[in-house]
């Protein structure tokens, strides 16, 4: 199967798992998550978490399920389609990088010095054969079952490439991990899943990149990304979507997070026609800690739709979230922020703040945040929104020094966003991301 | 004979209605310090607002003249060009902007030429050391947490770094201790020369006994009551504004 029909279909999902050569608990799980998704409903304007995301101009049954790279193998990053490349950072040694280019996975160099240290970092699909016991165990199962949501469902029975780390008790990988998702291909959907494991005490940065180049044609991303942290276990993920203006991008990140474990995760939203993404925390163990942030930029008529969850199970953890929007043109973004406190979770601390920027009279942000509190000992449980125009006082103080209204409203919007992109490990991320800003603006050449 | 620098010629602004300045007169030349002072609601803040150019104040008559032309129908940004400078009574937050990116930014707008980063970095550490700032000040955020001292010092090294022909000071001096206030007006002294024109609003005449005025202007209920040296401003801080309150009323 080089490619297989248009449309989704239990038949799709065997062809896909005998493509890959699938052992049978996959394919049933595959099976599992096809049938979740036929017996759940297609999301409407009804449903509350999708009350202001519109998907009905997504023409499901007109998407490749799945379509071979067109170059099934790249040894070095020169032999990746130019777009793709200008992406990479070519100064830096490719190593912890893995690439999948539309369907399928075309280049993982492995982290040598992190592999000496038994850490896994591979395509999914070769996980499955090598480390079946641990794909088996964690993948879709307890962190993301295709009971989540519909487009979880579609994705658990659809997907194909993707990334496994895997890093073993008390281990701290120095050398960020990267993986790129480069969708190239109108009229393709792609399911892309991550998978990341870190045992009690270790130590990751991880780096996901969604990006595509611009396509005469509809195409949907719509992957998953699961994550465990072991007992005192630290991550720094970060994600930056910068997809092509005709790309749904409906998607769903979820981390559990054991005792003492500690998250801090970014999310980078830019691209898209239309994106409805489900960022969620789960606090399961006494003393976790996550901080989730994000940054998202909508111009013309882009439409962003975060759902985030900070879910406090076990006693003293706390969480903070901080999401930074600028809108501009007529692009919309919604946040729907929950904060759910379960009634063992004495000591919780939890913040959440949605800060919207909106540029344009045309540009609309919804910030919605509601609080679910069961614990009656608590320490802090809050929640703030603003959504403002640029401050007519900063406008007149940067003019003063002879800046044009133009210029003063960038430097704004870069200092709104600055601090997040400033702690971004890789400086030519940071440079891109600069850049994608300022495009957006309206000011630099693409 | 060369154009005066800086001109006001009665100037009337209003507020929503309400008249604040009703025709004020001040000629600024080149190498000249002026202080105008005047107590609470006389107009001051008004008139160096008006003069940068903020859209909230309504100009009802008169001109503000810059080298001969005539400034009032300019954005900010262009009077700014054109050589004119506003140290903030109340610096503005810039959140996530470095001063020493800010700075850059403004050289660069106001200039028309961007320096290169070597040649900034030199003039910037040399315009620092002059003002004795510490060079980290220009790697923190744009007046975010800065102390009230700092905010002023930020201005007056802004000063340093734009170089304008005629800068306006509004209330350099308020909400400062001793020692901070010191070191603004050493500031001053150090940057105002034969090239620069400054009016130096005040509503206390403590920051006059460390810079010295050529000028000293009163304004009283939205007019210029009375000029002369610094023997003016000692007489009203010997006898209090009510003096000029009473002079005004007869």
């Amino acid at each position: 199967m080089k490619q297989a029909a248009k449309g989704f279909s239990r038949q799709v999902v065997e062809e896909l798992s005998s493509l890959h050569s699938e052992p049978p608990w996959l394919r049933q799980r595959r099976l599992e998550a096809w049938r979740v998704y036929e017996a759940t409903p297609m999301p409407t304007l009804q449903d509350e978490d999708w009350r202001r995301t519109d998907i009905s101009a997504l023409a499901l049954d007109e998407l490749l399920p799945f379509a071979e790279a067109p170059s099934p193998h790249a040894d070095s990053i020169a032999e990746l389609p130019q777009g793709l490349c200008a992406l990479l950072d070519k100064s830096r040694p490719e190593s912890g990088l893995l690439i999948q280019h539309d369907s399928q996975v075309v280049h993982a160099s492995p982290a040598e010095e992190a592999a000496k240290q038994g850490v896994i970092f591979a395509s999914l699909e070769e996980a499955v054969g090598e480390q079946p016991e641990l794909v088996k165990r964690y993948f879709m199962t307890r962190c993301l079952p295709p009971e989540h949501s519909k487009f979880v469902a579609l994705h658990g029975a659809m997907w194909s490439g993707g990334t496994f780390v895997y890093v073993p008790k008390g281990v701290e990988v120095e050398l960020p991990l990267r993986a790129c998702q480069w969708l190239a291909r109108p009229g393709l959907a792609v399911f892309p899943h991550t998978l990341i494991v870190l045992e009690a005490g270790s130590k990751l940065t991880f780096i996901a990149e969604q990006c595509s180049p611009e396509m005469d044609g509809q195409a949907l991303s719509c992957g998953a990304t699961e994550v465990y942290l072991g007992e005192g276990a630290q991550l720094r993920h970060i994600s930056v979507q910068q997809l092509g203006r005709q790309v749904y991008n409906l998607g769903a990140q979820r981390h559990l997070l054991e005792g003492d474990s500690s998250l801090d995760s970014l999310i980078i939203g830019l691209g898209g026609e239309l994106t409805k993404f489900f960022v969620e925390s789960v606090l399961e163990g006494p003393g976790a800690n996550a901080q989730m942030r994000g940054v998202v930029f909508g111009g013309d008529d882009q439409h962003f739709d975060h759902q985030t969850l900070q879910e406090h199970i076990a006693a003293d953890c706390s969480s903070d979230l901080l999401f930074k929007v600028v809108v501009k043109d007529q692009a919309m973004s919604v946040h729907l922020g929950n904060v759910r406190v379960h009634g063992d979770a004495r000591g919780t601390d939890a913040g959440q703040t949605v800060r919207n920027l909106i540029l344009s009279e045309g540009a609309k942000a919804h910030p919605i945040l509601p609080l679910e509190i069961e614990a009656s000992d608590i320490r802090r449980c809050s929640h703030a929104a603003t959504v403002g125009q640029v401050d007519e006082a900063q406008l007149f103080y940067l003019m003063s020094r002879g800046l044009s209204r133009r210029d003063a409203q960038k430097l704004i919007v870069d200092g709104f966003f600055e601090p997040v992109l400033e702690a971004i490990p890789l400086p030519a991320i940071q440079h891109r991301l600069r850049r994608a800003v300022d495009e957006k603006l309206g000011l630099a050449m693409p | 004979m060369p154009k005066p620098l800086f001109v006001i010629e009665d100037l009337h602004v209003s507020v929503e209605g309400k008249e604040i300045l009703k025709g004020v007169n001040l000629t600024v030349e080149r190498g000249e310090v002026h202080a105008l002072m005047g107590p609470n609601g006389s107009g001051k803040s008004t008139l160096a607002h008006t003069l940068m150019g903020h859209p909230r104040f309504q100009i009802t008559q008169g001109r503000v003249l810059l080298k001969g032309k005539d400034v009032l129908s300019l954005p900010p940004d262009e009077r700014a060009r054109q050589g004119m400078f506003l140290a903030f009574q109340y610096p503005v937050e810039i959140p996530g902007v470095k001063v020493r990116h800010f700075l850059r930014m403004a050289l660069k707008a106001s200039k028309g030429e961007e320096p290169s980063v070597t040649e900034f970095r030199k003039q910037l550490f040399e315009k620092m050391a002059l003002l004795e700032m510490n060079r980290s000040f220009s790697e923190r955020y744009v007046n975010e947490g800065f102390s009230g001292g700092e905010k002023k010092r930020n201005e007056i090294l802004q000063l340093a770094m734009l170089e304008p022909e005629m800068a306006v000071l509004d209330e350099a001096d308020s909400g400062l201790d001793i020692d901070a206030l010191r070191s603004v007006a050493n500031g001053i002294n150090k940057l105002a020369g034969p090239h620069m024109g400054m009016l130096l609003i005040t509503h206390y005449q403590r920051i006059l006994n460390y810079v010295d005025p050529h000028f000293v202007h009163v304004l009283f209920d939205g007019r210029i009551v009375r000029s002369g040296g610094m023997e003016l401003a000692q007489e009203l801080e010997a006898k209090g504004y009510e003096w000029i309150a009473g002079e005004a009323v007869a």
